[in-house]
């Protein structure tokens, strides 16, 4: 890059200067402070803050580097005095008893400066004497102003910890997203004290691994999109049976992914369009209940499940689970591991009178060519990804089609492992061609869609 | 749709002619146009522009006046060609800022932060940003030529006032 003759970057105009070192961390954007004179305090321009401290080490030498983390902070807000914010992020290690002041005295000063969006990731450990500090649940009391911000757009909180009592008042009017990485709830102050006081919240995300306190219920008049992640087989055993329920009216997209519970005793999600499930089974939960899952998801468009999801349906169904008539669904992505995935698709298709686009995006390799879907009646577009040009692999594909008369184009993405060169391609496409007449119609369309 | 075309003229006295929804990328052009301060045959005196600078300012403008009429169409396209489409204007960003010398590209930014092209701003910025991140103080004055005008003492004081930042 050109090295230009004069220092121009110096001589830019402040707010610009300080929109440059939004873009870096706090702790990047202080280092410029020893450029030269006039950049001693030019990094506290910025209007994001990005303080990152996570860093495990050893007791005495966190509390000295605590220390200086302490004083940077301190002095960059008292630098920027009541200069408005847009974005706070805090992420951190901290000695619950002795350093939460700090941290919550940080966060009233971005609230009151009328911040965005927050991040904060607080960690907590328990001192122990003679003992490494080791991370422990902490019982972490933020601040009520924290919920009451009339400003806040986007929060993020997390992670493994429990945020105590929530304040019963928790009014967020602004609030379109909502992050929660792992936090503990007391009872079901998620559902009945956080989320009502978000009356304008549009996004969710609630992720919670391996701790305790999964949150059973998801409950919001606004939310458009939703995206639940509980990966913690350990705590389903003392769930009760409860199962999970979701009451989302304005619901659009959801994105699910969970051991298939004992039971989803409550799903209202009307408006709901397109959902992406990813269901697991459980060695303990031997007999999962989905059918209120199932019946509360099945006037959307589009359907995409994942492996495990085929295999956990199917089981149901195996066990009595009665699959609606999916009415609206037009799109439907689907991949299977094993036989008993496979299995499930043809009463899926059965099931989705209006389907146009199928797409298979497991390998035809776990397929064993016992199921075959003849899609006769329903006009379809194929897809199948992850093709990797093999005789056996052609071989799977006519089975799976059978006599499937309706398909009117086959679309096949190559595996990107594949290396493709003219020959590879002319060959996959000939023998692709092979299915006219025989599994599709004569005039059905063939593409090939290749990464070189 | 028939666009009508604006006069722009730099400081150095290039005239440059630019559709106006390109024009109206600049906040400041837009509300010259709103109040009506526009005259059919007159150009636009930009003051604080030079040509060389202008012209980039308008190559860039251009380029994205597409992408913002889309934005009703795009609701119907999928999700790969969004990310497709993204690619290209990212790809045609990086080019584009590639092609210039930092000086070129510190008065560009002046140019966009006095007409007011928020996406313009934020893509130099950003360019400039990545020139930072990562790198020692001592790299950074060497990119921008900056003189280090502290003496090695004041320079130890500055570093022990933020220690953390340089731990």
């Amino acid at each position: 890059m050109d090295t230009g003759s004069k220092d121009a970057i110096s001589w830019l105009p402040d707010e610009v200067l300080g929109n440059i070192l939004s873009l870096i961390s706090t702790k990047q954007a202080a280092s410029t402070s020893v450029l030269a004179k006039k950049w001693r305090n030019v990094f506290a321009l910025v209007h994001n803050l990005d303080f990152d401290d996570s860093d495990l080490l050893q007791p005495e030498e966190r509390d000295v580097k605590w220390e200086s983390f302490r004083n940077f902070v301190d002095r960059t807000l008292a630098l920027q005095c009541g200069s408005p914010i847009k974005k706070f992020s805090l992420t951190c290690l901290i000695d619950v008893e002795s350093e939460m002041s700090d941290v919550n005295r940080w966060i009233c000063n971005a609230v009151e400066r009328g911040v965005l969006e927050m991040d904060l990731s607080i960690d907590t450990f328990k001192r122990h004497p003679l003992k490494m500090p080791r991370t422990t649940t902490g019982e972490v009391f933020l601040p009520c102003e924290l919920f009451t911000s009339k400003m806040l757009v986007k929060l993020t909180l997390g992670t493994q910890i429990s945020l105590g009592n929530i304040p019963s008042d928790v009014f967020l009017p602004a609030l379109k997203s909502l992050f929660i990485e792992t936090i503990f709830f007391v009872y079901e102050d998620l559902c009945y004290v956080l989320l009502p006081g978000c009356p304008v919240l549009e996004e969710l995300y609630v992720r919670h691994e391996e701790f305790e306190g999964i949150p059973f219920c998801i409950s919001s008049r606004t939310i458009k999109k939703l995206s639940v992640h509980y990966d913690c087989e350990s705590e389903i055993d003392f769930m009760d049976d409860r199962g999970m329920s979701f009451d989302a009216p304005s619901l659009v997209s959801l994105d699910y992914f969970d051991y298939a519970l004992a039971e989803y005793p409550k799903v209202n999600l009307e408006s709901l369009v397109e959902a992406r499930l990813d269901l697991h089974y459980s060695k303990i939960i031997k007999r999962p209940n989905i059918s209120g899952l199932i019946m509360g998801i099945r006037n959307i468009e589009t359907l995409h499940l994942s492996p495990a999801s085929a295999d956990v349906i199917s089981r149901c169904v195996k066990h009595g689970l009665v699959l609606p008539v999916f009415n609206n669904l037009v799109n439907l992505s689907v991949g299977s591991n094993n036989k008993r995935g496979w299995t499930l698709l043809p009463y899926l298709l059965e099931q989705s009178p209006k389907l146009e686009t199928l797409t298979i995006h497991q390998a035809l390799d776990g397929y064993t060519g016992d199921v075959t879907i003849r899609l006769l009646h329903v006009k379809v577009l194929l897809h199948v990804l992850n093709y990797g040009g093999t005789a056996k692999e052609l071989e799977h594909l006519k089975s799976f089609l059978g006599k499937s008369q309706g398909v009117e184009l086959v679309h096949v993405e190559v595996a990107r492992s594949v290396v493709v060169d003219d020959a590879i391609v002319e060959q996959i496409f000939g023998d692709l061609k092979t299915l006219r007449g025989v599994s599709v119609s004569p005039k059905c369309k063939i593409e090939l869609e290749y990464f070189i | 749709m028939s666009s009508n075309m604006i006069m722009l003229k730099s400081s150095d006295g290039a005239s440059f002619e630019i559709e106006e929804a390109a024009a109206r990328k600049s906040k400041i052009i837009a509300n010259m146009i709103e109040v009506e301060c526009v005259d059919e045959d007159k150009a636009i005196p930009l003051q604080n522009v030079t040509g060389n600078i202008l012209a980039l300012v308008i190559e860039y403008c251009n380029k994205h006046i597409v992408d913002d009429d889309d934005d009703v169409a795009t609701e119907e396209a999928s999700e790969e060609e969004e990310e497709a489409k993204k690619k290209k204007v990212d790809d045609w960003e990086a080019e584009f800022m590639n092609s210039m010398s930092l000086e070129t590209m510190f008065e560009l930014l002046l140019a966009a932060n006095y007409l007011n092209i928020k996406s313009l701003i934020d893509l130099v910025c950003q360019t400039i940003a990545n020139n930072i991140k990562d790198k020692t103080p001592e790299e950074v004055r060497k990119i921008f030529s900056i003189e280090n005008d502290f003496t090695p003492e004041e320079e130890e004081e500055i570093r022990k006032e933020n220690a953390w930042a340089f731990g």
